[in-house]
């Protein structure tokens, strides 16, 4: 196993069109390490998901993922690189059943049906059903155990307590935490800074497509511009 | 059973084997636009190229099923061509581009078509083994290569299926309709996935035009024929769906073989008003995406 960071990200710039929307990210994420990655809205949260993940190309700059330069790869070998994708809104396939949805991310692995199936029995009781008629909890569910059984080194959720009622919220933080523990690395982003501060070892703050704040939980709790930073 | 009933089945067995043609061709074109969103002019091109390969091969090898063994993958292997040199550079651009594309298409392959094999209609000979007719009255019998033409269009329409809903594959083209981005989060060369469907489209219109051919013969022009009808089945079915080109195909089939029968004077439109009635009701087709 190489030495070099999991994830790492060096002076990213994104645009969409001629909007300038990331501005020199630098970014490394550890192996087994979860980051919580807060911040407003329309801060370039996503964009930076989006431009790791190769879906939203990077301009300028570099990413690495295990030392193997990365910018410019299309999205799909980034994920076969390991990286999966929990996205806001949580990409669903309607069309195919909860099963299917599952079956065609699959790689071999720790993580399997099986395995992912005992984490979340309500979708063992839904593995016919459509991906479409489940309800927005277990459709969460399945965005997290479809990232799971691609058994990645990382995975990078996007909101994903978004819209969800306290208690499925609550099961889903349990879930994260799971991950977590089996070492697979994560980017969080969320908006519960009080819920992600006790799953993340580190925050990152960003404001207007930049990184203006970064360290552990503890470090960051007393910091006098984390309020004004997230509109708290 | 009467002579009027034997005739009525008779028919009914020609709008089936009409319309499992049709979808034949109708699948590859609404796989092609309800996927990748390509609108593809030159689909019935595809078909006629079929229907000349299986002339061509029949002749040289004297056997319409070694014609189909070698003409099959061919025409697979001119969708990939196709993809890769053309039309993966059409997927972000305005249908206009796809339209210019995919007529200028028609007219290579016509003029290809004709400085090859001429502009005369051409004969493909039944296979020997099913040059016979049932006789199913006194006066009335049904020709059984049209009847084993349905079972192969059955057989292959089954394989379809259970590639579309059975395999990995046909998860990846599934996902890939609804969405391409998602897909390629989860590992899957989505070109790829591209690249096989054009080429399967391809081959499956193809293949419809080579076991129609010793039904039809073969003849300039015969794809645009197709190609209309088939835009049809598709926007009955609804754009994208497999399900809704098979039912909108057997809808065409029933209309325009009977139409043509009990109401010759109007046969011509019959079809079209098919078409009308439907969008009416689902004005996105019968199985279309956004469909009530």
């Amino acid at each position: 196993m190489s030495d070099a960071p999991l994830i790492e990200a060096v002076g990213l710039h994104t645009y969409y069109g001629a909007s300038h929307v990331l501005h020199g990210i630098d970014l490394t994420l550890r192996r087994g390490e979860t980051v919580a990655l807060l911040g407003r809205n329309g801060m370039g949260k996503t964009t930076l998901l989006r431009s790791l993940l190769g879906l939203t190309p990077a301009r300028r700059g570099e990413i690495r993922i295990e030392g193997i330069p990365m910018i410019g790869a299309r999205a799909d070998r980034i994920a076969r690189a390991g990286i999966a994708y929990v996205p806001e809104g949580r990409g669903i396939f309607p069309t195919l059943s909860v099963r299917e949805n599952m079956v065609l991310a699959a790689r071999p692995g720790a993580w399997d049906l099986d395995r992912v199936l005992a984490v979340f029995p309500r979708l063992a009781q839904r593995l016919n059903h459509g991906g479409g008629q489940i309800s927005g909890g277990e459709q969460q569910m399945l965005a997290i155990g479809r990232a799971l059984v691609m058994n990645p080194k990382a995975i990078l959720l996007d909101e994903i307590t978004e819209g969800l009622a306290p208690l499925v919220a609550r099961e889903i933080w349990s879930i994260i935490s799971l991950i977590r523990q089996s070492g697979i690395a994560a980017i969080i982003v969320d908006r519960n800074l009080a819920q992600i501060s006790g799953i993340a070892e580190r925050l990152l703050i960003m404001v207007n497509g930049r990184l203006v704040l970064s360290g552990t939980p503890a470090e960051l709790k007393t910091h006098s511009d984390l309020r004004r930073y997230l509109s708290l | 059973m009467s002579d009027t009933l034997i005739f009525f089945l008779i028919q009914l067995l020609n709008a089936v084997q009409y319309g499992l043609l049709l979808f034949l061709v109708a699948s590859g074109l609404t796989l092609i636009f309800g996927i990748m969103g390509i609108i593809n002019l030159a689909h019935g091109s595809f078909y006629m190229i079929g229907a000349y390969l299986a002339f061509v091969f029949a002749d040289v090898t004297g056997n319409l099923w070694l014609a189909l063994a070698i003409a099959v993958p061919l025409s697979f292997l001119l969708g990939l061509l196709l993809e890769t040199l053309l039309f993966r550079f059409l997927y972000s651009r305005d249908h206009l581009y796809q339209v210019l594309l995919t007529y200028g298409l028609i007219l290579v392959f016509e003029e290809l078509r004709g400085i090859t094999v001429g502009n005369d209609v051409h004969g493909v000979p039944v296979p020997h083994f099913l040059d016979f007719s049932i006789p199913l009255t006194a006066t009335l019998s049904y020709p059984a290569y049209r009847l084993a033409l349905s079972v192969i269009c059955l057989v292959v329409t089954a394989l379809l299926y259970l590639l579309i809903q059975k395999t990995k594959l046909g998860m990846a083209i599934r996902a890939g309709a609804f969405n391409r981005e998602m897909v390629q989060t989860l590992g899957i060369d989505i070109g790829l996935i591209y690249r096989l469907v054009f080429a399967l489209g391809v081959a499956l219109a193809a293949f419809a035009g080579m076991v129609a051919a010793p039904t039809t013969s073969v003849f300039p022009g015969m794809g645009n024929q197709v190609l209309i009808v088939c835009f049809v089945t598709v926007v009955i079915g609804g754009i994208g769906s497999i399900k809704g080109a098979f039912l909108g195909a057997l809808l065409i089939g029933l209309v325009d073989t009977f139409g043509a029968v009990y109401a010759p004077q109007f046969s011509g439109m019959l079809v079209y008003a098919l078409m009308a009635a439907v969008l009416i009701w689902r004005p996105a087709g019968l199985f279309g995406a956004t469909a009530r």
